[in-house]
């Protein structure tokens, strides 16, 4: 019986490409996809306990619970830092970030959120600009997602602001979806202290810019 | 007899007392008149206590820049003061030269206080002198132009008595005694010479015409479209702050300071007082009111805002004010203001300029320190600051007082601000997501990589 020898292009074809596309595809689901499923299934899951059994923790549900709102104060980041209790966002502030800068902000955004160089230090008055991923391929486990439930922010949420150790809270007034090209918001004068939080949307895209606006108020 | 000589030496003592007083106490004289007013012995005008600039001997007063102003008023006037028919400011005016009936006042101050708009800005007089040139009635001299006369004789040389007034007999109808020569014709008006004929016109067969096309009669010739009158540039500035009431008086004061500020297109529409203790107000009108409840030197300053909402400010919009100290005042000292007076809001590398106020009414500050947020600290004697920003950024600068016990205060509220250096405008907000080709791609991936196993059960036995 003869011998026929097969091409290697098959071999090529049906062996090696599928592994190397699943394992692209598997590095995208794990960093990008998995993140954003774990946020929001814990997003889901605590306002299934807050709303329905009016708790924050499973034990919660049998146990009464004593509830004291500590108003930020239990943050970890209450030097340079920001945390919003309803998103759970507690996260480091880099500040003074050059935003015309990729490479200055990637830097910076592995560690935390970055706040634009030029723009307003909290309890200077004008508008202060933070911005962070909602979603990056980069394995920097706590911080890949960090501003990804921006969107869940509404009208009143709280969000403080820490700088150089001191506390300064702002209650959110608007959320907005914007070109990445419009900048509109930033030569607008703002007569109360602001800050506008940006992310990008929808999450594992650069299509759209999410802004969420928050306002100073006296604690 | 004894009551004949003590009635003789009482009128004897009287008489030297007399003659002492009269010696001591008369006004200084110059010319034919005499001083009025004299700095230093005021209305008393005996001699001149300061000398910085006025000599009576010469009736001249002089100063190292355009700092002299000479003032001629009608009469004497009862407040031994003249503020009328002011000279312009030169190096040098003289009381020679003036008619008799004439108050003249000649000061002699800091600077120029007229500024190129002819508005009176903040000086500081040095020195003057007021004299009254003496009643013509008991002068002998002639008088001077459209003085009133009832004869030639009565007028100085080179006047005639023309209908009751001293005049120029060579032009008799002027009372200015100025001559003024034929007033040139206009274009086509009639003329002997070019010199008859207004400016940029020559005579031409008796007539003035423009000398391109002398033979239009309206003098105007075809040629480029004039170019417009540009519309002049939107300006406006703070020009000055005076203290106009209550200075040098004792604690608690109530100063009144009025600020002068232009906007050539619009209106000013407030101004924010910064009075130097730490305290702010903003009105509408240029005059307030503020009372200090603590003695010292205050640095008070105002910014006016333009027609169209920009603060100005300038180092002439600023004054200071004393309030003398109560002996049962407690200590009290504080750093008041930190102003940033330019090269905010720039790109890098900008230099900015700082101001800090503060006081100490038991001496005085005796230290100036700012924190300028980028890591470098200055501290000085003086209250200005310049430091330069290399690195766009947002910093807090924060300023800092010693007072006389050796204690810093400020760093925070009014004594902190913010110094923005920009960076390039932003034209784009920052990718803060995962590239949506990376996205798209290894959605697609996934999909090939499941198409090809599929395929490969097929293919491949």
């Amino acid at each position: 019986m003869k011998h026929i020898s097969r091409p290697n292009i098959p071999r090529f074809a049906f062996f090696i490409l599928p592994i190397l596309f699943l394992g692209f595809s598997l590095y995208w689901f794990a960093t990008v996809f998995l993140p954003v499923v774990f946020l929001e299934t814990q997003y889901q899951y605590r306002q299934v306990l807050l709303e329905v059994f009016h708790t924050t923790s499973l034990r919660g549900i049998f146990i009464p619970e004593f509830r004291v709102d500590l108003r930020g104060r239990a943050a970890q980041h209450n030097v340079n830092g920001i945390y919003i209790p309803k998103v759970q966002v507690d996260a480091e502030i880099i500040y003074n970030v050059d935003p015309n800068d990729q490479n200055a902000y990637t830097a910076a955004l592995k560690k935390g959120i970055a706040h634009a160089s030029g723009t307003a230090l909290p309890d200077s008055g004008g508008l202060g600009y933070y911005f962070a991923h909602s979603t990056t391929p980069n394995l920097v486990a706590q911080y890949n997602a960090v501003f990804y439930l921006l969107g869940k922010l509404e009208k009143g949420d709280d969000v403080f602001v820490w700088h150089q150790g001191k506390r300064f809270m702002y209650k959110v007034t608007e959320k907005s979806l914007t070109d990445p090209s419009d900048v509109s918001f930033l030569q607008k004068t703002y007569e109360e202290e602001t800050i506008v939080l940006q992310t990008c949307w929808p999450p594992g895209t650069t299509v759209k810019r999410m802004l969420v606006f928050a306002e100073r108020v006296e604690e | 007899m004894k009551i004949f000589q003590s009635f003789f030496s009482i009128l004897l003592f009287a008489f030297v007392v007399l003659i002492f007083a009269t010696q001591v106490y008369a006004n200084l004289k110059y010319g034919s008149g005499e001083y009025v007013n004299i700095c230093g012995t005021g209305l008393a005008a005996t001699e001149n206590k300061c000398n910085k600039g006025c000599d009576t001997s010469s009736g001249t007063c002089s100063a190292s820049g355009n700092y002299v102003v000479k003032f001629t008023c009608n009469g004497r006037t009862s407040d031994g003061e003249c503020r009328s028919n002011e000279t312009s400011f030169s190096t040098s005016q003289s009381l020679s030269g003036t008619t008799c009936g004439k108050t003249v006042q000649i000061d002699v101050f800091d600077r120029t206080c007229r500024n190129q708009y002819g508005q009176w800005e903040t000086c500081a007089l040095q020195d003057y002198i007021v004299w009254y040139s003496g009643d013509c009635s008991t002068t002998t001299t002639q008088r001077s132009c459209n003085e009133s006369c009832s004869a030639n004789s009565d007028c100085g040389s080179g006047l005639t008595c023309y209908s009751g007034s001293c005049r120029n007999p060579s032009c008799a109808s002027q009372s200015s005694c100025q001559c003024s020569p034929p007033t040139p014709s206009a274009c086509n008006g009639s003329c002997a010479t070019n010199s008859d004929c207004a400016s940029g016109l020559v005579c031409r067969s008796g007539y003035c015409r423009n000398s391109i096309c002398d033979w239009k009669t309206s003098c105007q010739c075809d040629g480029p479209t004039p170019t417009p009158t540009p519309t002049p540039e939107y300006k406006s500035s703070c020009d000055s702050l005076q203290v106009v009431g209550g200075n040098n008086s004792n604690v608690p004061s109530t100063v009144t300071l009025r600020a002068r500020a232009s906007d050539n297109k619009g209106s000013i529409q407030r101004y924010r007082y910064y009075f130097g203790d730490g305290k702010q107000e903003e009105i509408t009108s240029v005059e307030i009111q503020h009372k200090y409840e603590t003695s010292g030197s205050f640095l008070a300053r105002v910014d006016a805002q333009d027609s169209r909402g920009n603060w100005k400010s300038s180092s002439s919009c600023e004054a200071w004010v004393y309030v003398n100290s109560s002996p049962v005042e407690s200590f009290k000292s504080d750093c008041s203001n930190l102003f940033v007076n330019g090269g905010n809001n720039n790109q890098p590398p900008t230099t900015v300029q700082f101001t800090l106020t503060g006081y100490d009414n038991k001496g005085g500050i005796n230290k100036y320190k700012l924190d300028f947020g980028n890591g470098i600290v200055k501290e000085t004697d003086g209250n200005t600051f310049e430091q330069r920003y290399d690195i766009a950024g947002t910093y807090v600068a924060r300023g800092y007082i010693r007072d006389n016990k050796g204690t810093w205060k400020g760093g925070t509220g009014s004594c902190s601000q913010t110094v923005y250096v920009n960076t390039k405008p932003l034209t784009q907000q920052p990718k803060t997501g995962t590239p949506t080709l990376l996205t798209l791609g290894a959605i697609g991936s996934g999909f090939m990589g499941v198409l090809l196993l599929t395929l490969k059960k097929r293919f491949v036995a």
